[in-house]
């Protein structure tokens, strides 16, 4: 082969990558950067040093051993004063609360003091000590440097039911407060309950389609995929109707005598579990068929013709050889359900709500950040268990014999 | 001219090839969009008034709705132009946003003077849309003596089974201290105080392993009339339309919490004039009146309630023999604290 042939299969090559282009930049435009600025977002915040410059270079300086000197405090003063005028001062003040929430309403109250009595020619220290008592405090100032720094752990902490006190130190979050870290292990749950079940179920199914004729393949191909045409809406609609006290299964169940009193299927995890699992089992045959329909029939029967007992012929040939398709539908199946929104939020009650659901609550009360901590967080999650799953066929593969 | 950005840009494109199609469709007046908080309200409000005003005025008119978050509120106002002239408002939003500077001033002099609304209805920046309300409601197909307040509510003994209420702070802690026995007048002095919000939290978690929450208004109608829940708290508009598709509903007036919302017009938004048309198109009596007749809703304008025909006085939260017995809601209560009990509520809920 001469060297010109080497040159124009590889140009033919990087000819072919041209083309994943379009694929690259749109994946860049609306994936990475949407997916960096939420993990930004979730460490940064500028809200308080953009209203605040000079405060914030004064206290960036302070020492913080004893209450900073009258020049800051009459520079902060100032810029209350400024930010009630341009109305962003609502805004700094939710940021202080969420750092701290003992000086809740601290700077839209000071403004408004300072708004009717005016800034004193001098001792604005002892002015905003009267308006409020919270200004005599070092700690409200240590908060507030605090809070002048861009880059935050803040929301990141509250995620994971932690938090800074007032000296700066790490503590856990009172017990009634600490909700999220018990959210992500109930969403780490559901998932893995609807894994399981999907599995269960589903399996079975590849494996019937992947061995009948090809007519009523195609007639199982289009009962798999008819939850995927579905609308959403519509089939929980059809859940609610089915599971509610009052609804079918209920009735037959009390008509046949199995129960005396209606079994609350609604509005509960087990409707959770019945929703998610009937959206996500797609996901689980579409992968576990593909993989096991070439599987040739023959090695089983040779294992067989070996001596081997059926059992040991499906353990020891059959798995490992569908083991790719089931890990692809458990890691695909896991992780779509991780994300889950809308399902728990319909058919669910209050103590089955995702850690979805707090993103969208707190991007509602515009509260991005911790909203950005929680999503990164989901992120964070759902790589560990991709990478996790890699690692495991890793293992697999790497223990079953090799020829 | 629409300003194009990130949000309506695939609706700047649909359009776009409309528009070329059909050059000056809407030339007359613009377009104004307004958001309400979509249901049965926003259905009857768009048959009601903003079909005719299109017809009648040319501007062609946008509809959008919300949750009541008032994030959502706070994220339309930054920026330049938004895409919102027109928002139905609650009390405490209107105060707001009136704080934050979001909304946009009144020219109440072509409103006719603040004097031909009620007091609730003619602020800086708010124009009374309706009076509205939270009530108690049950099937009475399915119970046959129902509960009379908002204390049968938190009576497990004498009403067994799920009642629904409101995932939030905002209407249930009312609810709670008047089932407590604090007389209606009194209870946001007791919930000023951090006792009185023990109280009422304390009150809600003798019944909470047998509250299902609603988000939407729609689903205490639903969960009523598939006998999921006994009982509900509930948006008075949405009982009363389905009083009107026949469904057997009963609804209590002792201390339901009486709500005024107002039209704000968003200071972004991008037609203000056709925002005021608008606006002074949905305080006329007439249409007032019939929107009361649809919804159960009061008028807010003194015109059309002097006009409210008697039959239909007793459905009405602003009649005063209902206002006789009602907790009258505090918006500036909620406006400072909705935040500060809304993360409470939310550590309650899920713990």
């Amino acid at each position: 082969m001469s060297s010109g042939d080497a040159a124009s299969g590889a140009a033919r090559r990087l000819g072919g990558y041209w083309l994943s282009i379009p694929a690259l930049l749109f994946l860049t435009v609306f994936f990475l950067v949407p997916l960096l600025s939420v993990l930004l977002a979730a460490v940064f915040d500028q809200r308080f040093s953009s209203q605040f410059e000079q405060t914030t270079r004064l206290l960036q300086a302070w020492s913080g051993e004893q209450l900073p000197d009258e020049e800051t405090y009459r520079t902060i003063a100032g810029e209350l004063l400024a930010a009630r005028g341009n109305k962003t001062i609502a805004n700094v003040d939710r940021r202080l609360a969420q750092e701290e929430a003992s000086l809740q309403g601290l700077l839209t109250s000071s403004a408004r003091g300072l708004a009717n009595d005016g800034l004193p020619s001098s001792g604005v220290r002892e002015a905003l000590i009267a308006i409020d008592l919270r200004w005599q405090d070092t700690r409200t100032w240590k908060v507030l440097r605090r809070v002048s720094d861009d880059l935050t752990p803040t929301y990141l902490l509250a995620a994971l039911d932690l938090r800074r006190n007032a000296d700066g130190g790490i503590e856990t979050a009172p017990p009634e407060q600490a909700i999220y870290v018990p959210i992500l292990v109930r969403s780490l749950v559901i998932s893995l309950v609807v894994t399981l079940a999907t599995l269960v179920l589903g399996a079975p199914v590849a494996f019937v389609m992947a061995n009948v004729r090809p007519g009523w393949r195609g007639i199982l191909f289009v009962l798999v995929q008819i939850p995927f045409w579905t609308s959403i809406l519509v089939r929980l609609a059809a859940w609610i109707v089915l599971l509610q006290n009052q609804g079918p299964i209920n009735q037959a169940l009390m008509t046949i005598g199995l129960i005396d009193a209606p079994v609350a299927m609604m509005y509960n995890r087990i409707a959770v579990y019945i929703a998610m699992t009937h959206v996500q089992l797609p996901l689980m045959i579409l992968p576990i068929y593909s993989v096991i329909q070439n599987i040739k029939t023959n090695y089983v029967r040779a294992a067989l013709s070996l001596g081997a007992s059926p059992l040991r012929a499906f353990i020891t040939v059959y798995l490992p050889l569908a083991a790719p398709g089931i890990g692809a539908g458990v890691v695909l199946v896991f992780i779509s359900s991780l994300g889950y929104y809308i399902t728990p939020a319909i058919v669910g009650g209050a103590g089955d709500q995702m850690l979805s659901y707090f993103v969208q609550f707190h991007l509602d009360k515009l509260n991005n950040g911790l909203a950005a901590a929680l999503a990164s967080i989901l992120i964070l999650s759902t790589g560990l268990v991709f990478l996790g799953g890699r690692i495991a066929s890793r293992l697999g593969s790497a223990a079953r014999p090799t020829r | 001219m629409m300003k194009i950005n990130r949000r309506t840009f695939g609706i700047g494109v649909a359009s776009l090839a409309a528009h070329s199609l059909i050059p000056n469709a809407h030339a007359a007046g613009g377009q104004v969009t307004v958001v309400g908080f979509g249901g049965a309200f926003q259905d009857a409000m768009r048959e009601i008034y903003w079909k005719p005003f299109e017809a009648k005025t040319g501007i062609k008119v946008l509809e959008d709705s919300w949750n009541g978050a008032f994030g959502t509120i706070r994220a339309k106002a930054t920026g330049g132009v938004g895409n919102w002239d027109v928002v139905q408002m609650p009390g405490d939003g209107l105060l707001l946003g009136e704080e934050e500077g979001l909304y946009a001033p009144l020219d109440w002099k072509a409103l006719g003077g603040r004097e031909a609304y009620i007091g609730q209805g003619a602020t800086d920046f708010g124009v009374g849309c309706e009076v509205g309300c939270i009530v108690l409601a049950y099937d009475s197909s399915k119970l046959a003596n129902g509960p009379e307040s908002w204390k049968d509510a938190f009576d497990l003994a004498k009403f067994p089974g799920k009642r629904s209420l409101y995932k939030g702070p905002k209407y249930n802690l009312e609810a709670a201290l008047y089932a407590d026995g604090v007389d209606r007048a009194d209870i946001y002095k007791v919930l000023k105080t951090p006792e009185g919000v023990n109280k009422a939290f304390a009150k809600l978690d003798t019944i909470k392993k047998d509250i299902l929450w609603w988000e939407s208004g729609a689903l205490p109608v639903q969960l009523l009339a598939s006998g999921e829940v006994t009982m509900s708290s509930a948006y008075g508009g949405r009982i009363y339309s389905a009083l009107n598709t026949g469904k057997p509903f009963k609804i209590i007036w002792a201390g339901s919490l009486v709500e005024v919302d107002s039209w704000v017009i968003m200071k972004n938004g991008p037609n203000k004039t056709g925002a005021m048309e608008l606006i002074k198109w949905m305080g006329d009596a007439d249409r007032q009146l019939e929107i009361a007749k649809r919804m159960g809703y009061g008028p807010t304008v003194k015109a059309a309630l002097k006009r409210i025909p008697p039959e239909l006085a007793p459905s009405l939260p602003s009649s005063p023999a209902n206002l006789a017995v009602a907790i009258d809601m505090d918006p500036s209560f909620w406006m400072e604290r909705e935040a500060a009990l809304t993360e409470r509520f939310t550590n309650w809920v899920n713990s």
